[in-house]
């Protein structure tokens, strides 16, 4: 008999273990509570603190209850499956986050972009970001994820060292080329060029500006939406060519391949090598490791006279990053929450605290932006703020990392120009022919898009 | 009726494991049975029947061949790489040729303590070709021109080869230790006897006694190397290229990355199905009884 009641009351307890949930400290903060979770990577968690006290100073009725930490998207999933999310999110930006779309996790945010900017009642919140920025975050026409930084990509150096050489930053790839062949011969052992080649990706900055410089903004996007035979063009395999040519002429730092990113920037600021590819995001990255005296400035992929791309344009995108999930509690005061969150005010504290830009107009003019980043808006403006943006690296994660892949592979030279084109257009074919993919469609992207520094 | 308590008993005593088991085990497998015919994005709880379209899905896709491959690949090396080694150093060691052979029981055992994680991060730092411990060894010897170790298909694949032995000789050296020990001095006194040197006793005494044990090891590190994940994921995340892809990381990149629930779920399920076969093997293979000395 007792022992019945133990397996009575032990199954009872089995059964009630699935149904039993904790109680959590947002609860505390009773009913009219905001949640905002957000990945808490490179940029740290003070900007968020800083939005979440704007909020609270804007709406003294309602609680902003906020937190972050790197394992936030894998701690909020069975939130979303339990149909209990945050009211406003940012997980991570190297996962599908597409696939939230695809299952309606994702509320729109037409009406948020037509609300009245915060700060600023004369725009509308959609009119405040940098011309050509949100178009990532679409789908079908409507707006589902709006953009944390705006980043320009294209080649650093130290221009400390090009002074001290008599070094001229080149503005065409055969200047470049010949600058190249220059700083191996009298550069005294430092190499032209290193990059971060244990993830080949950062190197993809080179090779899609060269496509772009030799093709174009159509072909950029014919590659973005996947059309037949775009992946296999002449100027990929030109490209393609001259990115291995780096190797064959020897212009990049030995063990090159194997460097991880910071192994990378490190022998970067060592003066190892003089140029590395990357990011804006750089400066803010090695800013404790910078050296003394060094000026980190950014120069445009070289491109070509007679090239379907201009010979200064930037690569400049502003990934996808926060969204507001369709069955938050309160999805209206998520969309608050963003309207603030990416207001003039905080994007110029985000600058302070960060480092980093948000592709909110005017904020750069409200805070100091950093030497290098403000090298790269320079630069941005003095291409006539012609800038373009391979798009296929947000919208479809399986083609970039197979970009990655058989890039790593090209340059290792393990496959030829040709097989690597090949390659691309095989995962192409691949992704047109699963329904599963979510397919973008887009016009060709205008010439000039962002007047980001303006 | 004595009897009936006693079961009653019983039951009360496998139940917190049964129940462990149930809900750790059985039930998530039978769940991942019915996903992996489904598309399912593991984001919410819309799950689309598709049949065998994920089957379908998988034996066309190179990657999964790819991956299934360097599996095996992983698999047979180690397979055949750990019990010779680990047979020459518990044969060395029990049977006293070498000196200090106390100290080498240790050296070899040391990798068992700790864990997979840290020896894919030791191994991640030491095979740094600019900084780590291995390319400045070599260089020491007066070599140049050294692969990057992990990020050359063929160098990578050779390194988690080489990582993965380093990881389990030594638990099979004391598992052979241990059976070695057990054969009585009588046999090899016979043998001695009869004339027979080290080499010989080892041919016709200490291996066939082992065999047994042998088999069952073998079983052991094909199941383990079909479940390798962890040294992968952390030394190459499966590349350079997908070069030392696993099945484990694919379906980690699938399930996690790329928002495919279903198709990773049964991707899964094929690893299932080796891996239960490898289990039903081992159990064959233990069936006979053990000799007894």
């Amino acid at each position: 008999m007792r022992s019945k009641i133990m397996v009575a009351l032990l199954a009872g307890l089995y059964v009630l273990s699935f149904f039993f949930r904790g109680e959590d400290e947002k609860q505390l903060l009773g009913d009219r509570v905001v949640e905002g979770v957000f990945f808490q990577g490179g940029y740290g968690m003070q900007w968020v603190f800083d939005s979440a006290a704007e909020f609270e100073r804007a709406h003294p009725d309602i609680s902003a209850y906020v937190w972050g930490n790197p394992r936030a998207w894998d701690q909020t999933r069975p939130r979303f499956l339990a149909g209990n999310p945050p009211d406003v999110f940012w997980g991570i930006h190297n996962l599908n986050f597409w696939v939230n779309l695809q299952d309606g996790l994702v509320a729109p945010l037409d009406s948020l972009m037509q609300t009245p900017a915060y700060g600023q009642p004369d725009k509308t919140f959609g009119e405040t970001f940098f011309p050509g920025v949100l178009e990532q975050g679409q789908f079908d026409g409507r707006q589902y994820f709006l953009p944390i930084v705006y980043n320009i990509s294209g080649i650093w150096y130290n221009k400390g060292m090009f002074d001290e050489h008599g070094w001229q930053v080149p503005a065409t790839w055969d200047e470049f080329l010949a600058l190249c062949e220059l700083i191996k011969k009298t550069g005294n052992g430092i190499a032209p060029l290193t990059h971060q080649g244990k993830y080949p990706t950062y190197f993809g900055g080179i090779y899609l500006a060269l496509v772009y410089k030799l093709g174009g903004g159509e072909l950029l996007n014919d590659m973005d939406t996947l059309q037949p035979g775009a992946w296999a063009r002449p100027e990929l395999i030109e490209a393609a060519r001259l990115s291995q040519q780096l190797y064959e002429r020897d212009y990049i730092l030995e063990g090159t391949s194997s460097f991880s990113h910071t192994e990378a920037q490190m022998i970067w600021l060592q003066g190892k090598a003089a140029m590395i590819p990357c990011g804006t995001w750089l400066e803010s990255e090695m800013i404790n490791a910078l050296p003394d005296g060094f000026e980190m400035r950014i120069m445009p992929v070289p491109g070509f006279v007679d090239g379907k791309g201009g010979v200064g344009a930037m690569e400049a995108n502003s990934s996808p990053a926060f969204w507001v999930p369709a069955d938050a509690a309160h999805p209206d005061w998520g969309m608050e929450y963003l309207r603030i969150m990416l207001s003039r005010k905080l994007a110029a504290g985000f600058i302070e605290n960060v480092g980093s830009v948000q592709p909110i107009l005017g904020s750069t003019e409200d805070a100091e932006v950093r030497p290098a980043t403000r090298s790269a808006l320079d630069a941005v403006e003095a291409a006539g703020g012609e800038t373009f943006n391979p798009r296929f690296r947000s919208w479809y994660l399986e083609l970039d990392t197979e970009f990655e892949n058989a890039l790593g592979a090209l340059l290792n030279h393990d496959i030829t120009p040709e097989r690597f084109v090949e390659r691309m257009e095989a995962m192409a074919e691949r992704l047109r022919r699963d329904p599963d993919t979510l397919r973008f469609d887009s016009e060709p992207e205008r010439a000039v898009t962002a007047k980001a520094a303006s | 009726m004595k009897l009936q308590t006693s079961a009653r008993a019983g039951w009360l005593f496998v139940l917190p494991a049964l129940l462990f088991y149930v809900t750790f085990l059985v039930v998530p497998y039978a769940l991942a049975f019915g996903v992996s015919f489904a598309k399912w994005r593991g984001v919410s709880l819309q799950l689309e029947f598709v049949g065998l379209g994920n089957f379908e899905r998988m034996f066309g896709d190179p990657f999964f061949w790819k991956a299934l491959y360097n599996t095996a690949f992983f698999t047979v090396c180690t397979g055949l790489i750990v019990p010779v080694m680990a047979l020459y150093f518990a044969v060395a060691v029990t049977r006293k040729l070498v000196a200090g052979a106390r100290v080498f029981r240790i050296t070899y055992f040391f990798p068992n303590l700790i864990s997979q994680v840290a020896i894919a991060v030791l191994w991640w730092f030491a095979l740094n070709p600019e900084f780590g411990i291995l390319s400045n060894f070599l260089r020491l010897l007066g070599l140049t021109a050294l692969p990057s170790w992990l990020g050359d298909p063929d160098w990578a694949r050779w390194c988690v080869v080489a990582v993965k032995v380093w990881a389990a000789v030594g638990f099979y050296m004391v598992l052979y230790i241990s059976a070695i020990e057990g054969i009585p001095d009588d046999y090899y006194d016979a043998a001695k006897i009869d004339g027979a040197g080290e080499m010989q006793s080892f041919r016709h005494v200490t291996f066939p006694l082992l065999s047994e044990m042998m088999k069952v090891t073998v079983v052991f590190l094909l199941l383990n190397g079909f479940g390798t994940f962890d040294l992968v994921r952390i030394m190459t995340d499966g590349g350079p290229d997908r070069a030392t892809e696993t099945l484990a990381t694919y379906i980690y990149e699938n399930a996690f990355e790329l928002g495919k629930f279903g198709y990773a779920t049964t991707i899964a399920m094929s690893l299932f199905i080796i891996t239960f076969s490898l289990a039903l093997l081992s159990l064959y293979l233990q069936r006979k009884e053990a000799i007894e000395y």
